[in-house]
């Protein structure tokens, strides 16, 4: 009786600890989201996480608005934003107003949120080798270098100092390739430089097989699994890496590069990015392709745009928020060339909301749903290329040749022999690039003094420009722990 | 037969080692033996030979040899002395079939009361050859009588075999037999018997005149001083080594009859309930509570959705977990004890969740007999306490507005339109001189009612026991529409049968609760006294007034009635459903093996509805006006336990107690919410009615799924009484802890010696207990939400060609530790001078390192609130609570105690070596008064240093750092100038009872804590155009520079952020706001009348009836004025409550 006591007390401690034991048990995968060890095994998750970060540029802190139509282009003077109205702490460069100082901090932390995120993408690349065929994860890397490059280039471009001058040596931005709690310092720019140039290079190195060299960005989703890299023009791709490689040369002052990058992919794209037509644009009146998604090198596919649209350009919004320029000063933009592609389908006189302006319609919806090019937010365009061959070309005639490209596909006359190829460069940025962004960082790459004020119809009417309006201050969330 | 020897050994040990200090050897036993069989064997063999019983203290025959070989027949009495004569033992022969052994050298000293020798013979000291003698002293022989009897359990009346009965201060006596019957021969002389049972409690009972003694034993296991019950284990209090506190339900329930909480806090010093000043006494928010200070750095970013307070106790009801709402809505009449496990040694059984101490409940027991009904009442009135408040009255507000500039325009250019703002003066002086007072703040009050019912029968015999309840509850708080409505409804059932025990508690439970329409009481305390009201016609209209305020802008004053008076809705509705099921299987004598499962199911739903008219929609499109939003929150969780429980004497000295325990535990949790914007005008709030979804909203759900086991061996080893040992080593393994790191250990170790059972103490007649305690170990918290070491990902909300995309939330933090405390405790406990001075001191610390800190990290790391490891926190403190009874008169019922609890503590950080300097930047910008520095306490305020205010110009001087005195506000210059946690708090209490008579009072004391008076500084001082719109402290007025040469508190009047000679710059976050709070406050008093010695009683068919009347918080002095409960006012209370029983 007393062995088999014994025997019953040690049966049960051993169930007892071997119950409790059971590991696998408190291995619960959580329903609501997903671990890193989820995510990195199966390339659906890899995918997800890769398409997360593009979902997340798409949104209103980076190229979802701020970055593109909307602050980049208020501080460009692109709008006019009178005393009453709500972005005139921006358009005055009132960079400490509180307003202000928060949708700066929102780019500054959406950003390097973003970057922290391609970083731990890259490093569980690495921890979960493997699991992905050797060229997909090749092609997964080369996209999430180059999203680091392309975002660091245009923090740089926000918070670096004007780079064309003795200031590019200043401190500037933390250059991150590693998600961790390390604070890396503020480097010097031309120090930034240097490891955006890096990673672009390394990217198209790991891109060099991308599919869109071979078959053109693949404009139609098939459904049949492959998807993912059809519409190559979404996401980061061999041509708009090396398209960015050209910005980011001249933004740089390295005119032989960038112009040798401009080149090749003006020459390597061949008819896969074609120019767009103007029955796509003029003719069809419902379904107007006002972003000319065809000549996209790099666009982003946003659910929200036209969310967006509704609150910042429609014409029922009231004077005091909505965006659009003083109406002599659009059409004093578009030298009032009705002929012009980017001029009549995107700049509309509503009937709605009492307006007695032109409003902005590139980002409107269109009728037919099913529009391919629904959605598109324009981030690197293949016009951009012919610009900065001119600009960096030191043959003449050569330099015309690539704007008279670029006008002719726009439904403009050639430039005359004798035209001025730095004025009309400007004039062309000012027309290609309204509502994305890029005319205010044309003119910190070229430290313009001044430029036209948005509030007025004359031409004579200018602010003055210096570090202090181009050069955005470091939000206090980075200050305030360094 | 063999085991009932041991047990009676066992039995007779125990007995004899009461009596020990009476024992005294004089000659050190010599046995000349050296070979032979062991005597115990020989002495078998008489037992089972001849039939025998024999008694003997194991001690006497242990080592002992012999050759004597057994007869095969023959008197026993004379085999026992050839066989024991040559050991130099004695037999005593207590009857035909009962003999005693004696050592011969062992002398037994006479009981201090001698019993007078019946014979007339002296009786001798030493064992004289021819007499025989029983130990203390009485000769046996003659004079014998008869004790027989029966051992039952109080319990249930199931007789009780192997119970062990003795005369007191003898070792006559016997085992009970199976049907718990005893009956031996004692001397007429026996006054008392002693009964044991292992599980019991000791019995004494006076046999004198009695024929047949039933004796009745109560299971240890019920409540009582002597029992520890720690939810999972119990342990005898004298061989345990932990700080612990158990509190019967009577014991509550004497401090306050709405919940428990309000009675541990008056009970217990280390039962701390903050103040919570923003939601007073509203009975649907939470107290916060803390026992023994606090563990960590609460981080709210590091809580998930459904974690808990990180410096919050664990709860554990009836040996499962649950959840602090249960706790306060739980019926007291439920409750049969709660005890407060405070230290290591009594907490570390829960290891991972206990490093803030255990509060375990246990409900009440269905105790036997024919069915009984219980009836118990509560009802309690309550009055808001606005005796913090100090506000201005009409004529005051509108004074100060003119002093502050008000009705002058800000720049001289626009004089045009002083006439505007003169004649806005005008009117409301006029106002004002017509009388217009308004007394805003009754607006929103009411006196709060509310009502208790519990009814409960029980019932059973000793196989099977019932017990049904139900409970209902109605409260209403001080605020219009706050209301709280809880009911309950439990089914318990025991069955027993032979060794197995089976027991099933049911709870089914729920509450409705409202918040008031009349939202937050700040803004009736806020509303200027010269509005009216109503309108000429009686209304109320939306605003009070629209004027031109001093910068020409519009300023509207919405009238807090309006709002009131909307339909709205905030009510949160609960389910749950909550199983116990328990079995309880007797292996042997020594072993037990239990098992359990509980399963909880809960459902909370709250609907919240803002009409559009409400005041907060002003500037919202009109699509946009009006909210509706509900969530809802599912809950189910199963836990289940298996253990091995093992309790033996050995050896007559070493009682070895152990533990083996395996614990499952799942719970699942989700949450779903949706919200509708956009109401018409008028709507009623059902969703049906609006125009849409909120546009950002998509409905918002979570679900978790949390898992953790434990592995539990616990044990405790006691010697002689004196000594014990414990320990207690457990593994957790929870979902919480990460995938690298599933697993923990903690431990605890601990010693105690019980002085009162020392030879030299037994005889000092004023020591009743003594004991000395020392224990330490290892704890967890696991209240930081599901933290892991690798990186979760978030699903994104919007989608794009490519899908879906997912989103780091966390970034792993692979080097990330947990949470420990370590945790240390010397202690003793005592009673004194006939047990009339009792009490205990405690001295603890406890020290967790690593603490879990969210870091801010620069945000170009992409990190914010990043979980890290840092430094170290100190908790050291001193708890003492002692009572003396001034009358303890226990045959007349007549007893008066004085009683005094309290706390010390102080909390020190150290090893975070500026690791956090970035979070005190964030504090300073955050305007917060906390740091985290080496050698400060999280409860230090950290201020600016003030000098006063200058008489010269009513500028404030600071002091800096470096001593110099200054004008200019500097937040970087900040220094110690309070610590918020009290030099002391506690509570004087005293109780009377005389009869069925009975009268206690708590008074609580808080001394020397500091706090930054809030009313000063935003009421006082601080005032923009923006607060000029509201009515403010009356110290405003009265107490602010005016003139050179005023010495004065507080600067001149003006208006904060104005420009001009009427500006003033904002004040800052100086040493002038942080003020030393006294207290004193009244607890507690109760008035209770016991009926039951009444015959009337018995004429109405009740069995008991007992009334009692209580004040509660019914007075409060304070060396400071401050507001007290912002958003819902403190209360003071009157209740009562009857209980009867039929």
């Amino acid at each position: 009786m007393k062995y088999n006591n014994i025997k019953v007390a040690l049966l049960l401690a051993t169930v007892l600890f071997a119950l409790s034991s059971c590991t696998k048990w408190l291995e619960v995968q959580p329903e609501d989201k997903l671990t890193e060890v989820q995510l990195f095994t199966s390339e659906a998750g890899v995918r997800s996480a890769l398409n997360g970060q593009y979902i997340e540029w798409a949104e209103s802190p980076l190229y979802g608005n701020q970055l593109t139509m909307g602050t980049m282009e208020v501080l460009a003077q692109r709008y006019n934003i009178g005393t009453q109205h709500n972005r005139r702490q921006w358009f005055s460069y009132n960079y400490a107003d509180v307003g202000v100082a928060s949708t700066i901090e929102s780019i500054w932390n959406s950003a390097y949120v973003s970057i922290v995120n391609i970083n731990a993408f890259v490093a569980g690349l690495d921890k979960y080798k493997g699991n992905l065929a050797g060229k997909t994860d090749s092609l997964f890397r080369g996209e999430a270098i180059a999203m680091r490059a392309m975002m660091h280039f245009d923090v740089l471009r926000m918070f670096g100092p004007m780079y064309s001058t003795a200031d590019s040596v200043l401190p500037s931005i933390p250059y991150y390739t590693k998600a961790s709690t390390t604070i890396n310092p503020l480097l010097n720019a031309n120090v930034v430089m240097d490891s955006i140039l890096a990673d672009v290079k390394s990217s198209l190195g790991y891109l060099s097989n991308d599919p869109v060299r071979a078959n053109g960005p693949m404009r139609i989703a098939v459904g049949d699994g492959n998807d993912f890299w059809r519409n190559r023009h979404q996401r980061l791709n061999y041509f708009a890496v090396k398209a960015l490689e050209a910005r980011i040369q001249l933004y740089r002052g390295n005119k032989p590069a960038a112009l040798e990058a401009a080149n090749a992919v003006i020459d390597q794209i061949g008819g896969y990015f074609p120019w767009v037509t103007s029955a796509a644009v003029l003719s069809n009146k419902d379904n107007p392709n006002r972003v000319f998604s065809n000549e996209l090198l790099f666009g982003l596919f946003s659910i929200r745009m036209y969310e967006t649209y509704r609150s910042i350009f429609a014409p029922e919004i009231a004077d005091a928020q909505i965006l659009a320029p003083n109406d002599t000063r659009l059409k004093n933009t578009f030298e009032a060339n009705e002929n012009d592609y980017r001029y009549n389908p995107s700049w509309v006189l509503p009937n709605v909301g009492s307006k007695s302006y032109k409003t902005f319609f590139k980002f409107a919806d269109v009728v037919r749903t099913d529009s391919s090019f629904r959605y598109l937010i324009p981030l690197i365009r293949k016009s951009e290329m012919y610009y900065i061959a001119a600009e960096c070309s030191t043959d003449p005639v050569k330099q015309l040749e690539y704007i008279n490209t670029v006008r002719f596909n726009r439904g403009l006359t050639a430039l005359p022999a004798t035209a001025n190829v730095t004025t009309e460069l400007e004039k062309e940025y000012g027309k290609e690039f309204y509502g994305e962004g890029q005319m205010w960082f044309y003119y910190k790459r070229k430290n313009f003094t001044r430029i036209l004020n948005g509030t007025t119809t004359t031409t004579t009417s200018y602010v003055n420009l210096s570090k202090l309006q181009y050069v955005f201050p470091l939000p206090l969330d980075e200050t305030r722990f360094r | 037969m063999k085991k009932s020897f041991t047990i009676l050994a066992t039995c007779v040990a125990v007995t004899l080692t009461l009596l020990s200090p009476g024992l005294m050897p004089v000659v050190v036993a010599q046995s000349g033996q050296t070979q032979g069989v062991p005597l115990s064997q020989v002495l078998d063999k008489v037992r089972v030979q001849y039939n025998v019983n024999l008694l003997f203290e194991t001690k006497v025959i242990a080592g002992k040899t012999t050759k004597y070989v057994v007869p095969a027949a023959g008197n026993p009495e004379q085999v026992l002395r050839e066989l024991l004569g040559p050991l130099s033992l004695k037999v005593v022969k207590i009857d035909d079939k009962n003999f005693a052994i004696i050592g011969v050298e062992t002398v037994v000293v006479p009981d201090k009361k001698p019993v007078p020798p019946t014979n007339g013979q002296v009786p001798a000291t030493g064992a004289g050859t021819g007499t025989v003698q029983t130990s203390n002293g009485v000769v046996a022989g003659n004079g014998l009588r008869e004790v027989k009897g029966k051992v039952l359990s109080a319990e249930d009346g199931t007789p009780l075999a192997r119970a062990s009965v003795f005369i007191k201060g003898t070792k006559l006596g016997m085992v009970a037999d199976k049907d718990g019957g005893f009956s031996f021969k004692a001397p007429e002389t026996a006054t008392t018997l002693v009964v044991n049972f292992v599980g019991y409690k000791s019995v004494e009972i006076p046999i004198a005149g009695k024929d047949n003694i039933v004796v009745r034993l109560e299971a240890t296991v019920a409540t009582g001083n002597d029992v520890v019950v720690m939810g999972i284990i119990n342990r005898k209090k004298e061989s345990f080594t932990g700080a612990t506190s158990t509190f019967t339900a009577e014991e509550l329930k004497v401090v306050g009859n709405q919940n428990v909480i309000e009675g541990l806090r008056a009970l217990d010093p280390s039962f701390i309930v903050n103040e919570n000043n923003t939601m007073g006494s509203n009975p649907n928010v939470l107290p916060e509570i803390e026992i023994r200070g606090k563990t960590s750095i609460d981080t709210k970013a590091l809580r998930d959705e459904f974690s808990s307070d990180p410096n919050q106790p664990l709860f554990i009801l009836d040996g499962f977990e649950t959840n602090l709402r249960t706790i306060v809505d739980l019926d007291m009449n439920r409750v049969e004890s709660i005890t407060l496990l405070k230290d290591a040694a009594s907490t570390a059984i829960y290891g991972a969740r206990a490093a803030n101490g255990v509060v375990v409940v246990e409900t009440r027991k269905p105790k036997p007999g024919a069915m009984q009904l219980f009836y118990n009442g509560d009802f309690k009135f309550e009055a808001p306490d606005l005796s913090g408040y100090n506000l201005m009255n009409a004529e005051e507000k509108l004074e100060f507005e003119r002093l502050s500039g008000r009705y002058m325009v800000y720049s001289p250019t626009l004089h045009y339109q002083q006439l505007e703002l003169d004649s806005l003066y005008s009117s409301r002086l006029t106002r004002v001189r017509r009388g217009v007072n308004t007394y805003w703040m009754n607006e929103p009050l009411q006196n709060g009612y509310s009502a208790g019912h519990s009814l409960r029968a029980e019932g059973g015999d000793s196989k099977v026991r019932y017990g049904a309840g139900m409970q209902y509850r109605q409260q209403e708080g001080v605020m219009i529409g706050n209301k709280r409505q809880t009911w309950g409804a439990n089914f318990d059932i025991i069955y027993r049968s032979g060794k197995m025990n089976v027991s099933n508690k049911m709870f089914v439970n729920g509450y409705n609760a409202n918040e008031s329409p009349y939202g937050s009481f700040s803004r009736f305390a806020q509303a200027n006294p010269y509005y009216e009201k109503y309108n000429a016609s009686g209304g109320v209209d939306k605003y009070l007034e629209q004027s031109m305020g001093r910068t020409l802008s519009t300023e509207r004053v919405v009238n807090p009635l309006y709002d009131a008076l909307l339909p709205k809705e905030n009510s949160t509705k609960n389910f749950a459903f909550q199983n116990n099921l328990q079995l309880t299987y007797t292996l042997t004598r020594d072993m037990q093996l239990q098992g359990g499962v509980q399963l909880t199911k809960g459902t909370n739903t709250n609907t919240n509805y803002l009409p559009p008219e409400h005041s907060s929609f002003d500037n919202a499109t009109i699509f946009e006006k009006g909210k509706y939003t509900q969530r809802q929150w599912d809950n189910f969780s199963y836990q289940t336990f298996g253990m091995l429980t093992y309790g033996r004497l050995l050896g007559g000295k070493h009682q070895v107690n152990g533990n083996l325990r395996g614990e499952w535990q799942e719970s699942r949790n989700e949450s779903y919410q949706t919200s509708a914007l956009g109401f018409p005008a008028g709507s009623n709030g059902n969703p049906s009615f609006s125009y849409g979804y909120d546009i950002t909203g998509r409905p918002a759900a979570a679900s978790s799924v949390f898992r953790r086991t434990s592995f539990l061996a616990s044990g405790s080893y006691t010697f002689d009484r004196r000594f014990v040992a414990d320990f207690s080593l457990r593994m957790d393994g929870s979902t919480a802890f990460g995938v690298n790191n599933k697993y923990q250990p903690f431990w605890s170790a601990g010693l105690a010696w019980n002085l009162h059972q020392e030879p030299m103490f037994k005889n000092v007649s004023w020591i009743n207990s003594l004991r000395l305690k020392a224990n330490t170990g290892l704890m967890g918290n696991q209240s930081f939400g599901s933290i892991t070491s690798v990186s979760v990902y978030n699903y994104l909300s919007s989608i794009n060609s490519f899908g879906q995309g997912t989103s780091l939330t966390t970034l792993g933090n692979p080097d990330l530790e947990w949470q420990n405390t370590t945790q240390t405790n010397i202690g003793t406990d005592f009673s004194l001078f006939k047990n009339r001075f009792s009490g205990f001191v405690n001295v603890f610390r406890k020290y967790t390192e690593p603490l879990i800190v969210a870091v801010d990290l620069p945000a170009s790391t992409g990190l914010s609130g990043y979980p890290t490891n840092v430094g170290n926190l100190t908790n050291d403190g001193i708890e003492v609570n002692l009572r003396y009874a001034i009358i303890n008169k226990v045959d007349k019922r007549t007893f008066w105690t004085v009683g005094v609890t309290g706390i010390h503590q102080k909390a020190t950080y150290a090893g975070l070596n500026n690791s956090l300097e970035n979070l005190n930047k964030a504090q300073q910008d955050n305007l917060s008064l906390q740091r985290y520095k080496d050698g400060y306490s999280p409860d230090d305020l950290w201020a600016v240093r003030s000098m006063g205010i200058d008489p010269a110009n009513g500028r404030e001087v600071f002091e800096r750092l470096d001593g110099q005195y200054t004008y200019d506000y500097d937040a970087s210059q900040v220094q110690v100038e309070g610590n918020q946690r009290p030099t002391a708090e506690g509570t004087f209490n005293t109780s009377v009872t005389l009869k069925g008579f009975t009268f206690s009072a708590f008074l609580r004391f808080r001394f020397g804590g500091d706090v930054f008076n809030t009313a000063l500084y935003n009421k006082v001082e601080n005032i923009s155009d923006a607060n000029l719109m509201y009515n403010q402290d009356r110290r405003a007025l009265t107490d602010r520079w005016k003139n050179p040469g005023d010495v004065a508190r507080y600067k001149n009047i003006g208006i904060v952020g104005a420009s001009g000679t009427i500006g003033l710059s904002a004040t800052g976050m100086s040493s002038r706001f942080i003020q030393e709070e006294n207290t004193i406050a009244g607890e507690s008093i109760s008035v209770g009348y016991d009926f039951d010695r009444q015959k009337w009683i018995r004429k109405m068919g009740m069995k008991t009836l007992r009334l009692r009347a209580y004040m509660n918080d019914f007075f409060r002095v304070s060396t400071i004025q401050r507001e007290r409960g912002i958003e819902f006012p403190f209360t003071r209370s009157v209740s009562f409550s009857l209980n009867t029983s039929f």
